[in-house]
Order: structure tokens, then C-alpha cells, then sequence
């Protein structure tokens, strides 16, 4: 690992475990994206659950490919390594993560302003003509148990590497299993004769993954304007970060501290002359976050800027 | 239960039995209605007919507006774009969609 690329030995297993999780949910939700195209018929409700799982790939693939970058050196042309690569496949998981609740809103308000009574007709399978509606919910309970699973194996490996793309995915990952819950009582109200069912049910689901994705943009653009480092599941500051702060302080007195994100790594900042022993990462981190900082710059005279 | 038959569809009396069955099962009679291209569809969207007769390509631009049948007493044309006798339903009347769904299986069989 070289200061401006490559995976810290410390993190090297947990990420390579996120990796396999990624390459799961990719595989899992192409099956589910099938099944669902095979049962949807004419139902818009079906179409717009295939469309929802087909942008919930997004995070997935951006994590792996950010993962790639993250590995490689800096070069002539990329002379500070590719690690902020993480960061922008944040602000695209976020984007996706809004695109799904919007896409779902849209949909449900829509249906519910139009009236639209879905239609859900036979199928001849066997010689049996059955109800479609048994088979979108068969493959509605299908398409809900890769993601629970996924999703809760992901969160604490997001935690351990401070991973806010994987943490999005798994927000995602919830967003699917929700909307196939609300696909399935939507089904069973269209059994039951009630229209309105699905699209108020999806509409409700669709709010709790807008309010998700718009704290999750908030935190990707909070990183690519080099804000200070947020937590993991909220836009407050993170603790490590706070923490590290409040021990540069106490070493270097009250001078100004800077500290930004590239990806999960921190880069700090003190407006102070270099101290003769330069402390090290796991003085001012502790030895299981060491990792997390990536540079600590000092800054004798800090330039004023022009009013 | 109210129905409309397309003009030139001289071929309806399949699809006429077979809604006729349904309506008796359901101590319903058939009442045949007048209605004409384009505003029979509209009638059938408005709920003032319960279905319509007529021949329907499979890939028919009221697809999306009206439920169709398969093809009733003709197997399903190879050509998507050939009109066969079918029967249009309301969108979203699940039970006379399902019931005549098997109905036209069970012809078929």
C-alpha cells in the first residue's frame, strides 16, 4: 500500500468480504430481475418493481469498481491515487438510492391520481389456468429474501471499513425488501378488489427511502466539497473524526484543524509549525483506526484568503 | 352483462356462448349493445359495456387500455399482428378476467 493508493493491510479481508457480498447481490438480484420479467404481464406495478431492482444494481456495481480504483497506484496523470473514486460512487449508490424513491413515488401518485385499476389475469401453465396474482407473489417473496439477508451481512462490514457505498447498498437492499412486501399486499388487495392498495402502500415505502437517500446525497456532497469527515448512517460529524480533532488540539494547542474525507481515509490539517517527532497514525487514531488516516499536513503560516 | 360485438366479426358466436355461460353461472343474462370502433373501446374503458367481441392482433394499440383474451376457438396466430376473435375486457375486473381466461383454456382443450 502506497500513501495515495492500494487497501490498508488492516481492512484488506473486510473489504474483500464486501467485495464477495457485492458480487452475491449482483448475481441474487439478476435472478430476481428474471423471475419478476417472466411473471410481470401487463401489471405497471410489476414493470415498475423490475425497473426499482434493475437500479438497485447501481450501488453494487459502482462499490466493485470503486474497490478496483482504490487498488491501483497514484500515476503522472493521477498523482493522488484513485481512493476519492469512493466518494464519487457515493454521490452515484445516493443518486440511484433517490432515483428508486422518486421512480416509486411517481409511480404510486400517479396510479392513485389516474385511478388505474391494475389488471392481473390467467395463466395457462400445465393446462392449468391459474391466477397470476399467485405467481407475481411467489416471485414478490423471492425477490424479498436476497436482500434481507444481503443487506444485514453488508451493514457491519460498511461499519468496520467505513464504507458509505456499501452502507447505501444496504439501505438499497432495504428499499427492495419493502417495496416487494408492499408488491405482495399490493397483489393480495388487487385480489380483493382494492386498486388502490398497492399504490398506497408503495407511496408510503417510497417516502422512507427518499428521506434515506436525501441524507445519504447530503453526506456524498458533504464529502466531495472536502466537508469534514461525517458518520456512516447520518450527516452528524463522526466520532472518529471528533475524536481525532480534540487529540490533535491537545498536542498542538489551539490551533485551527482541518480534517476532510477522500473515500474512508482521512486527511488532516494543522495550522502550526511541524512538531520535531511527527506523532503516528495509531497515537492519534488508536490502533484499530490507524488506517483511517491517510496524511496529516502542517501549515506554519495559514494563507489569508481575499474578502 | 352488458356486450358489444365489432361489426365484421362474423365469427362471434364462440365468444358469445362463452360469456353467455358465464353470465348464467352467475345469474346474469347477455344484453348486446351497438357500439362501433374506436368509441366501443372508449364504451369498454367507461365501464357502460362489460366486454367487447371482435378481432384483435395480439399487439393491438388498446393492449394497454383493454385486457384481451387469447384468441377464442382459433389457435394463437404465429403473426402477433393478425386479428383474431377475441374477447376485450375492462381493465382491472380481475374476476371476469380470470373466469373467461379459463373459459377460452378450457374451449381450447
Amino acid at each position: 500500500m502506497s500513501l495515495h493508493g492500494g487497501i490498508p493491510r488492516a481492512i484488506a479481508a473486510d473489504v474483500r468480504h464486501g467485495e464477495r457480498l457485492e458480487y452475491w447481490t449482483l448475481g441474487w438480484m439478476a435472478s430476481v430481475v428474471l423471475v419478476m420479467w417472466l411473471v410481470m404481464g401487463a401489471s405497471q406495478a410489476m414493470k415498475a418493481a423490475v425497473i426499482e431492482d434493475l437500479l438497485s444494481l447501481v450501488p453494487a456495481f459502482v462499490f466493485l469498481l470503486s474497490v478496483h480504483w482504490e487498488r491501483r497506484g497514484p500515476n503522472t496523470r493521477f498523482p493522488f491515487g484513485y481512493r476519492r473514486a469512493n466518494s464519487l460512487a457515493f454521490l452515484v449508490a445516493a443518486t440511484a438510492l433517490l432515483s428508486v424513491g422518486g421512480f416509486l413515488a411517481y409511480e404510486s401518485v400517479s396510479t392513485l391520481i389516474r385511478q388505474e385499476h391494475p389488471t392481473v389475469g390467467g395463466i395457462t401453465l400445465f393446462g392449468q389456468t391459474i391466477w397470476l396474482g399467485w405467481l407475481m407473489i411467489a416471485a414478490l417473496a423471492y425477490s424479498v429474501v436476497p436482500p434481507i439477508i444481503l443487506g444485514r451481512m453488508k451493514q457491519p462490514v460498511a461499519e468496520r471499513i467505513k464504507d458509505k457505498v456499501l452502507h447505501t447498498d444496504a439501505l438499497m437492499q432495504k428499499a427492495d425488501w419493502q417495496t416487494g412486501l408492499a408488491g405482495i399486499a399490493g397483489i393480495i388487495g388487487i385480489g380483493i378488489g382494492w386498486w388502490w392498495a398497492d399504490a398506497t402502500a408503495a407511496l408510503f415505502i417510497s417516502l422512507s427511502i427518499i428521506k434515506d437517500a436525501i441524507g445519504a446525497l447530503q453526506q456524498a456532497v458533504a464529502e466531495l466539497l472536502d466537508g469534514t469527515p461525517r458518520a456512516l448512517d447520518s450527516n452528524a460529524l463522526s466520532d472518529d473524526a471528533k475524536q481525532l480533532k480534540a487529540t490533535l488540539k491537545a498536542r498542538f494547542g489551539d490551533v485551527e484543524i482541518r480534517l476532510r474525507e477522500t473515500g474512508r481515509y482521512i486527511a488532516a490539517e494543522a495550522d502550526c509549525a511541524p512538531p520535531a517527532a511527527i506523532p503516528t497514525a495509531a497515537e492519534l487514531m488508536g490502533d484499530d483506526l490507524a488506517w483511517r488516516l491517510a496524511s496529516l499536513s502542517f501549515r506554519p503560516e495559514p494563507v489569508k484568503a481575499n474578502p | 352483462m352488458r356486450v358489444a360485438v365489432l361489426p365484421g366479426t362474423p365469427d362471434a358466436a364462440p365468444a358469445l356462448a362463452l360469456l353467455d355461460a358465464y353470465a348464467t353461472k352467475h345469474r346474469a343474462r347477455l344484453m348486446l349493445v351497438d357500439a362501433h370502433g374506436e368509441h366501443a373501446a372508449r364504451q369498454l374503458e367507461d365501464g357502460r359495456i362489460d366486454a367487447l367481441i371482435g378481432h384483435f392482433s395480439k399487439v393491438s394499440p388498446w393492449m394497454a387500455d383493454i385486457s384481451l383474451s387469447k384468441a377464442v376457438a382459433h389457435p394463437e396466430p404465429d403473426d402477433s399482428q393478425q386479428p383474431v376473435l377475441r374477447i376485450a375486457r375492462r381493465n382491472g375486473e380481475n374476476a371476469l378476467i380470470l373466469a373467461t381466461d379459463r373459459a377460452v383454456a378450457a374451449a381450447a382443450r
